[in-house]
């Protein structure tokens, strides 16, 4: 009778001990939008040829209960679809979303959003431009499939989860953590098709490590990012149509012409080196600015900047920094849709 | 001493104002007016002389003065009152902790007495750049830019990258975004920071950069342009003091982690009794014993890893029993210095530790 009584105590007092940790730590929301994370595969060595979004955010919380002695999570499933199924409108809704939770909740430490890798980091550089909190937003996803062998998912999303309840990943921006690295939606990338070291940042290299021992940052982006951006997803007017046009030998000049004639409000080059292009696509971009479209120019070639020289201001373009093109593209998107002046989306350029 | 009279000729120095205010306007990273920036000269291949312009390897490094080298970029004028002086004209290998101390106290001498410089160069031989570079990242106290550069191909070598590497050190230190950041690597257009930029090639240009951690900017044909702050405490916000020092404490690196390694490299450098500290490049396991031997004789450890890419995690464990102090992300020639500047203020393992997660 005695020992049931002090084993009884003994409980108590570690499930109160268990409820009080529980209450210190922090609340993390993990939003899931599908993605390779929540797919299901035939096999376990089916690591290619599988079916999105088959999995429920919640199920793949259950799966990984470790995660409740680093966060108090939440997970709600905003919508379960492959990363190429996903529009503007599901990135503004998910803006919206966060927005609203972070200004009605301060007691939420950070989010995080699953979702599938392939526009990842087009998802992670409209929530770096228009959200409005410091809180950290950490996108994450995985490589393989969540039924394969060796999947690297559970890892990810443990890690994101960790990362996003960090007070010192406040105020960093968006960022995409896989592979236990935190890379800036600026500039991280997917570089590998099936590789789980596929999100690299170029030149400018990661914003820090998850590490066994947690998490480490050496590294702030220093480009206007969340709650200083000028940006807000609810001030959008009609969703602008932004096309990216790559440069190569001999590229011609009508695609180009076409797209203005469909009424396209901008144009990105994918140039070669420094912003180049065809001479056919030269003339055409000559004419789609003059007929009021605003064209920028990146650069296919992965790192360094486009630097304008004469002949961008002779064409009347605008240089993308060291943006690649498809980021190009959402900051235009971004900026169009917020109705900036050409000379105000200059400065976007040199700014975000 | 050309630099020198157009600094004091009111007239020259408004003729190349005017013709400063000619240059195309689309230069954001050009100061206005113009910064004065001090270069301190230590040799290196920045200032190497061959007998022929295509030898790249042969030559001498040091034979050139700073005087000299500025006179074959006269274009550094145009964006900076440029001051100098030559330190020493060696090649960096022949660096030692009293050109560290010379040069850092220099350098902070100067801040000092006269507050009108802007930002420094230090011109340096590339094999040990980074060390200088860290060192002086650690322990001098100033928000104002310390760009280290040097080159890869001699100054009189066909296709030399000495001369533009000097031309965009001067435009970086002149910068005025480029204050706060800590000590720079200036070379190949790419601004490193001075705790992880690392030599990664022999003889490439493009050696120098910052592993995972990457570039902080660029000097770019345009303007200088940074993407990144670091965030490990550096120069202004430092803890260190070495004004009144005249000598740093030995810490030798034992390299370990080869298949057969043992610890007679170690305990010959622990018998020999020269040293305060010791980085292992290395956590090979079989040193376990010679660490404690080490730990005994008051020798100050610091494991890092010679992989040139991640972190040495830390065990608190070890600390406490064996004073073992692990590196973070620093390759061991970092870890040496950071030793060495930490060993000037404490023994304390756990204070070391606090200081190895902190810088």
């Amino acid at each position: 009778m005695k020992a049931t009584m002090k084993s009884g105590l003994i409980l108590m007092v570690s499930v109160l001990f268990a409820l009080s940790v529980q209450a210190e730590l922090p609340r993390v929301v993990v939003l899931g939008t599908g993605g390779t994370i929540q797919s299901k595969g035939d096999t376990r060595m089916t690591r290619h040829d599988y079916r999105s979004g088959r999995y429920d955010i919640a199920e793949l919380i259950d799966a990984l209960p470790e995660v409740h002695s680093i966060a108090r999570v939440e997970a709600t499933q905003f919508t379960n679809v492959g990363s190429p199924n996903l529009t503007m409108s599901d990135w503004i809704g998910l803006a919206t979303r966060i927005d609203e939770m972070a200004a009605n909740d301060p007691g939420i430490a950070g989010f995080v959003v699953t979702h599938g890798t392939n526009t990842m980091e087009e998802t992670a550089y409209f929530l770096h431009l228009v959200l409005k909190t410091d809180r950290p937003v950490v996108l994450v996803g995985a490589q393989r499939p969540a039924t394969s062998i060796s999947g690297d998912g559970p890892l990810n999303l443990y890690n994101a989860i960790l990362l996003a309840g960090r007070p010192e990943a406040r105020g960093l921006g968006v960022m995409i953590a896989m592979n236990q690295q935190i890379g800036s939606a600026r500039e991280v990338t997917k570089s590998s098709t099936y590789k789980v070291q596929a999100f690299q940042s170029g030149d400018l290299g990661q914003l820090g490590v998850i590490d066994p021992d947690g998490v480490q940052l050496f590294r702030k982006p220093t480009r206007r990012h969340t709650f200083l951006s000028e940006f807000h997803a609810g001030d959008f007017g009609d969703i602008p149509r932004v096309e990216v046009v790559d440069a190569y030998i001999e590229a011609p000049g009508d695609i180009i012409d076409y797209l203005v004639s469909e009424g396209v409000h901008g144009i990105v080059i994918a140039g070669h080196g420094g912003g180049g292009m065809s001479p056919a696509q030269t003339e055409a971009v000559t004419r789609a600015v003059e007929q009021g479209t605003v064209v920028v120019v990146a650069s296919r070639t992965g790192t360094g900047r486009v630097i304008e020289t004469s002949r961008h201001r002779e064409m009347g373009v605008i240089t993308g920094d060291n943006l690649l093109p498809h980021k190009a593209r959402i900051l235009l998107q971004v900026a169009l849709a917020s109705g900036r002046t050409k000379a105000a989306i200059h400065r976007a350029f040199e700014t975000y | 001493m050309k630099n020198m009279f157009l600094r004091k000729l009111p007239a020259l120095s408004g003729a190349a104002l005017i013709l400063l205010s000619l240059l195309p306007a689309t230069s954001e990273g050009m100061p206005n007016p113009k910064s004065r920036v001090h270069i301190l000269g230590t040799g290196g291949t920045i200032s190497g002389v061959a007998p022929e312009r295509i030898m790249m390897s042969g030559y001498r490094s040091g034979s050139l003065t700073l005087e000299e080298m500025l006179a074959g970029v006269p274009e550094v004028e145009e964006i900076a009152d440029v001051t100098h002086e030559q330190v020493i004209n060696v090649g960096s290998g022949r660096i030692t902790d009293q050109e560290l101390l010379a040069l850092g106290t220099r350098i902070i001498t100067l801040i000092r007495e006269e507050p009108e410089i802007d930002g420094f160069v230090v011109t340096h031989g590339t094999g040990t750049l980074e060390e200088t570079a860290y060192f002086l990242n650690l322990t001098v106290r100033t928000d104002k830019p310390i760009v280290v550069v040097g080159a890869m191909r001699p100054y009189s070598g066909v296709s030399s990258d000495a001369h533009l590497n000097l031309y965009n050190a001067v435009r970086v230190a002149a910068a005025p975004e480029s204050r706060g950041r800590g000590a720079l690597i200036v070379l190949n257009d790419e601004i490193n920071s001075a705790r992880e930029g690392t030599k990664t090639d022999t003889y490439r240009v493009h050696t120098f950069n910052s592993r995972e951690y990457g570039l902080l900017g660029y000097a770019d044909p345009d303007r200088v342009v940074f993407y990144r702050e670091t965030l490990r405490r550096h120069t202004y916000q430092s803890e260190f003091e070495i004004e009144g020092l005249t000598e740093l404490p030995s810490v030798s690196i034992v390299a370990g982690g080869y298949q057969m390694a043992d610890a007679t490299p170690f305990e010959a450098v622990v018998d020999a009794g020269k040293v305060e500290g010791i980085v292992l490049a290395s956590s090979a396991g079989v040193f376990n014993s010679a660490r404690e031997e080490a730990h005994a004789a008051g020798v100050a450890i610091v494991l890092s890893d010679r992989k040139g890419g991640g972190r040495v995690l830390l065990n608190e464990e070890r600390l406490a029993e064996t004073g073992v102090v692990t590196a973070d992300s620093l390759r061991p020639q970092k870890a040496r210095i950071l030793l060495k500047v930490a060993l000037t203020k404490t023994r304390d393992p756990a204070e070391l530790q606090r200081i190895f997660n902190t810088y």
